[in-house]
């Protein structure tokens, strides 16, 4: 008997200690094909429609126009309502952020005490709409598998700055997409949840709707994307200040 | 008001046939301010159409900005003028913007506007001291910053994406305009009298430079790029004072004994500056700085004659002030803004050197504070600490300061539309424009619709 517990205890022990690597490793890599997922195309064009849904259900219309290229860049302009039309936000690698007002007819650099902040009063945050490799921004373990998903909990990397403590995501094992996210505030509180619904165009996949929804406020958006266009050879020069203020 | 007229029948046609090709956007903007005194006067009173016209080829982008207005009240003096519409109801219509921008003109990596344009330069928010290439639009004083657009052509060429040089040529002085109604001596300085004399008539005459190549021309440059993590820019301006300086001031006598009138002759001085600006981040903080090194290209003498004055015995007799001294001098701000976890805004600026400020020993300093929060779902935006204090003489600053307080809460709860209610408050001793409000504390109301 004495044996038998023996046995079980080190076959455990072996387990855990050969799994907890192996897990590791399963979740970076899983995060890799992510990135190969999400960022395949050279570049993508699209516009978005985004509801938004106060926690009573009134509904707001946004719509902008988006251009990606890349894993790091990434222009965001609105078209409507009127109110906002013209704005537009850039994203560019090593935590560059712009933002354009119409009235005030130059870009203005914000700093990274926005990422948490609303999007244009949407449920999405500047975080939120950063472009980002969850490769290089995440480390992350496997916590368990259900059916057709990874469940992965990933934390920023040090040198990244999030405001989230920690993210929890569903990944499809056959495509690697991920399908669904919770984000934990930093006092460990789930803030805001996201669910994914993806569409595959000429060998792509992309999200064709995500919805947000922020867990405190109650309040949703969901945004549907349209008109999607790849590998379209956007030039470097549609993500530059100059690009960003007039044309 | 015929061409404001004319304006309309011509493009609301050509928005209905056109709407797919020019884009249309714009505002209604409605702005009303009551004095806080015993009579509760308004003070303010402001309808404007704003109307933003886009046309994009392929390379080329038109826009025009017209505002379409009716500003103030009614000033009627006899029964005739109640025939007149335009006297009841004074419209006007201002071209702010109207210019074409070619992208990559004659090289790739160059772009050209012409036309009436807004050439925005620094960093600051809405007080740049290198802002300088646009003049002032003071007509609402407190529209902070707000420019009128100018006559000019820019050329600028990238280096890199991030990179740039940027000339620009205005071929056409513009002086400002000065504010209207209630506050508009704000920017005039009084001539002191000898003693003994009253001011029985004023009179002045304005001596505009002439309008050729070289004397209403300004002409600027400015390099902008991006390095360590930090947006830079140096520029260059050989511009002229679009606020006017009194060069001479005559004193005649008046019908009344000790009575007298002052003609005075006012000009706008040229000078050449120097600016640079940068904004960056410190940890999460965003921050920025700019400063403009101004040149006077001349000192300003204001030579005042009493010669008609004191006749007996019959010569000149004249004395000289220095307005102006030909040293160089620096206005700056340094400003920062932080977004709280819970989404309180905090915007601050120092600032050394108000927009009318001219000369080393007359720039004063503000600390100018703004801190707002969006509630219910950003529907409603509270600014609850807005306002600046003002020191003019650090010496005394009990007697020398002003403190200006303007809360404002916003309804934006539906889309394109916001209404605005808010309050403008001051307190103050000494010189400076500020505690020259102290009583005029006004309510605010605004609506803009956007369309």
């Amino acid at each position: 008997m004495k044996t038998t517990i023996h046995f079980f205890l080190t076959a455990l022990f072996l387990i855990a200690a050969g799994t907890a690597p192996l897990l590791a490793q399963d979740a970076a890599t899983i995060l890799t094909k992510v990135d190969q997922v999400l960022f395949q195309p050279k570049d993508q064009t699209n516009t978005v429609r985004m509801i938004l849904t106060d926690r009573n259900g009134n509904e707001r219309i946004r719509e902008a126009s988006i251009w990606q290229k890349g894993s790091n860049k990434r222009l965001f302009r609105f078209t409507r309502p009127a109110s906002e039309a013209g704005i537009a936000f850039l994203s560019l690698p090593d935590d560059l952020m712009y933002l354009y007002m119409p009235a005030f007819g130059k870009a203005r650099r914000i700093a990274s005490h926005v990422k948490n902040q609303s999007f244009a009063g949407t449920d999405f945050s500047y975080e939120d709409m950063e472009t980002k490799e969850y490769a290089k921004t995440y480390s992350g373990k496997v916590l368990r598998e259900e059916g057709n998903l990874y469940i992965l909990e990933l934390v920023a990397l040090p040198d990244v700055r999030s405001d989230y403590s920690k993210m929890i995501v569903a990944v499809n094992k056959e495509n690697y997409t991920p399908q669904r996210s919770e984000s934990y505030d930093r006092g460990g509180n789930l803030a805001k949840t996201a669910v994914y619904t993806w569409q595959q165009q000429a060998n792509y996949w992309f999200p064709k709707e995500i919805f947000m929804k922020d867990e405190k406020k109650g309040s949703s958006t969901r945004m549907i994307m349209s008109d999607v266009k790849f590998d379209s050879n956007i030039s470097d020069q549609v993500f530059t200040e100059r690009n960003l203020t007039s044309f | 008001m015929k061409r404001a007229v004319l304006l309309l029948i011509i493009l609301f046609p050509l928005s209905a046939w056109a709407q797919d090709q020019v884009v249309i956007r714009g505002e209604l903007n409605s702005n009303q301010r009551l004095l806080l005194n015993d009579h509760n006067d308004w003070v303010w009173n402001e309808n404007r159409l704003d109307l933003g016209l886009e046309k994009r080829f392929d390379k080329v982008r038109f826009y025009g900005n017209i505002w379409l207005r009716h500003l103030g009240a009614p000033a009627l003096t006899s029964s005739q003028n109640l025939y007149s519409p335009d006297q009841i109801n004074p419209l006007n219509l201002d071209i702010r913007e109207a210019y074409a921008e070619v992208r990559g003109f004659l090289f790739e990596d160059l772009d050209m506007k012409v036309g009436r344009q807004r050439i925005v330069w620094g960093t600051s928010d809405m007080l740049s001291p290198t802002d300088m290439l646009n003049p002032y639009d003071l007509e609402d004083v407190f529209d902070f910053g707000r420019k009128n657009g100018s006559d000019a052509l820019s050329l600028q060429g990238y280096f890199t994406p991030q990179w740039s040089l940027q000339g620009v040529y205005l071929p056409w002085f513009r002086p400002a305009n000065l504010p209207l109604g209630a506050f508009s001596g704000v920017f005039s300085s009084a001539i002191a009298l000898p003693e003994g004399l009253t001011l029985n008539e004023y009179s002045d005459k304005l001596r505009m430079p002439g309008n050729n190549l070289k004397d209403g021309a300004s002409l600027g440059f400015r390099l902008k790029g991006f390095a360590v993590n930090t947006d830079i820019s140096f520029s260059y301006l050989y511009g002229r004072e679009v606020l006017p300086l009194v060069s001479r001031v005559t004193l005649t006598p008046a019908g009344m004994q000790g009575e007298t009138n002052v003609e005075a002759e006012l000009f706008f001085p040229r000078y050449h500056m120097l600016g640079a600006d940068l904004a960056g981040s410190i940890g999460q903080v965003g921050v920025w700085a700019e400063a403009g090194l101004f040149f006077p290209q001349k000192e300003v003498i204001m030579t005042t004659d009493m010669s008609l004055l004191y006749s007996q015995p019959p010569g000149t007799v004249t004395s000289d002030s220095l307005l102006l001294e030909k040293a160089p001098y620096i206005r700056y701000v340094i400003g920062a803004d932080f977004t709280f976890k819970n989404g309180i805004y905090l915007n601050a600026q120092f600032m050394h050197g108000f927009l009318h400020e001219r000369g080393k020993e007359n720039l004063n300093d503000y600390l100018i504070i703004g801190c707002e929060r969006g509630i219910w779902g950003e529907k409603l935006l509270l600014r609850p600490l807005a306002g600046g204090v003002v020191i003019s003489d650090w010496q005394k600053p009990e007697s020398n300061y002003a403190i200006f307080y303007t809360p404002e809460i916003a309804y934006k709860g539906i889309d394109n539309l916001e209404l605005g209610l808010g309050a403008y408050l001051f307190n103050g001793k000494g010189e400076n424009i500020f505690a020259g409000f102290r009583d005029k504390d006004m309510l605010s109301a605004r609506v803009k619709v956007h369309f």
